[in-house]
């Protein structure tokens, strides 16, 4: 066995005398680390309850801005309004969109009970870099209503942002009811 | 040579999954809860008191719009008064029933109720209404309207003596 042993070991020896005068080829690439990016704490958008008035139409606003609650005419019955809100932040990111599409941005508020029965809305929007100053948005519709930059490529970022809005016409002859609608938020970054 | 090729190799750092671009999706609710119109009775005071009224006196006036009292009488008086409160423009009726009783039977007196109507809170701004038994009404802009009910007693043939009624007020929601 030893003289096949000695014949593979030589057979072998070119090969590696080779491998310790050769070059090696290493390449390494980089590629940029993935942005990634969320949608946070979303509170939902309340116009509370509200008393139809005797005669007449009423509107009720919750300002996006300072989520303050008037109605129209002035002084009338609403109770537990609040503004929706939520925050959007992100890392290794360059830029970033909000959008909305045809149902995500409803124009009418429908009843639970009976869908033929709607309360006109009208959103309104506001942002914030630090959650406490704010500032209107553009009027959101269909589609994309805010995009932003991160303040350089690969950077992190948080945004505010609150949903406020108006409903109107409702009068005596406006079925009590619950009426809602959803407003479906997509974010994307890169 | 096969070593040298198996020491060749290719390093690759970083996520090769990735497409550069991330998606997220999220949903918020809007609602309001409609509830009908609200309205709510108070009665501020439904006693109706002319005071002292001497023999063969004429008629004795308490003004709703004003809430004094003319003619002779003395001592105190006061008017009825309703406040209603809820939802502006929320349409009632109002009707008054005035039932009367005179210190003695012998005679009964004549009694015509007036009223008064103001769309405040506080009360003042009373503008008298038009003689009638039922009265529509819309709750003002500040969600109040107040009623003011007087009279006046035409007691030439009735006995002197203290004139006080309970006004009896039915509230009708339209």
């Amino acid at each position: 066995m030893k003289p096949l042993l000695y014949i593979l070991l030589l057979w072998l020896s070119p090969g590696i005398l080779h491998a310790q005068s050769g070059t090696i080829a290493a390449t390494i690439s980089f590629q940029d680390p993935s942005p990634s990016c969320g949608l946070y704490g979303a509170d939902d958008l309340s116009f509370g309850s509200v008393r139809v008035p005797g005669s007449g139409t009423v509107s009720v606003t919750v300002n996006a801005q300072n989520g303050r609650v008037t109605t129209v005419p002035s002084g009338h019955s609403v109770t537990g309004a609040s503004v929706g809100d939520f925050y959007v932040d992100g890392d290794h990111v360059s830029s970033y969109s909000i959008g909305m599409n045809t149902q995500l941005m409803p124009n009418a508020l429908t009843s639970q009970s009976n869908p033929s029965n709607t309360i006109p809305y009208a959103a309104t929007t506001a942002t914030s870099l630090n959650g406490t100053t704010w500032s209107s948005a553009p009027t959101p519709s269909r589609g994309q209503f805010y995009s932003g930059s991160a303040g350089g490529t690969f950077s992190s970022f948080r945004r505010y942002f609150r949903i406020g809005g108006t409903i109107s016409s409702i009068r005596l002859t406006t079925p009590r009811a619950t009426y809602s609608a959803t407003v479906t938020l997509s974010l994307s970054c890169s | 040579m096969f070593l040298t090729r198996l020491l060749s190799f290719l390093f690759v750092a970083g996520l090769a999954a990735s497409t550069g671009v991330a998606k997220q999706h999220a949903a918020m609710s809007v609602a309001v809860e409609i509830l009908p119109p609200s309205l709510t009775l108070s009665v501020s005071s439904a006693r109706l008191d002319f005071g002292q009224i001497g023999q063969n006196a004429g008629p004795v006036e308490l003004h709703p719009e004003s809430g004094g009292r003319s003619g002779d009488a003395y001592g105190t008086h006061s008017l009825a008064g309703i406040l209603l409160t809820g939802s502006p423009g929320t349409q009632v009726t109002v009707q008054v029933l005035p039932p009367f009783s005179s210190p003695r039977s012998v005679t009964q007196p004549y009694f015509r109720h007036s009223w008064a109507r103001s769309h405040e809170c506080t009360p003042a701004g009373f503008v008298r209404l038009p003689a009638a038994t039922t009265l529509t009404e819309k709750i003002g802009e500040s969600g109040c309207t107040q009623i003011r009910v007087g009279g006046t007693l035409f007691a030439n043939q009735a006995p002197q003596g203290r004139y006080v009624g309970e006004m009896t007020v039915q509230i009708t929601q339209l």
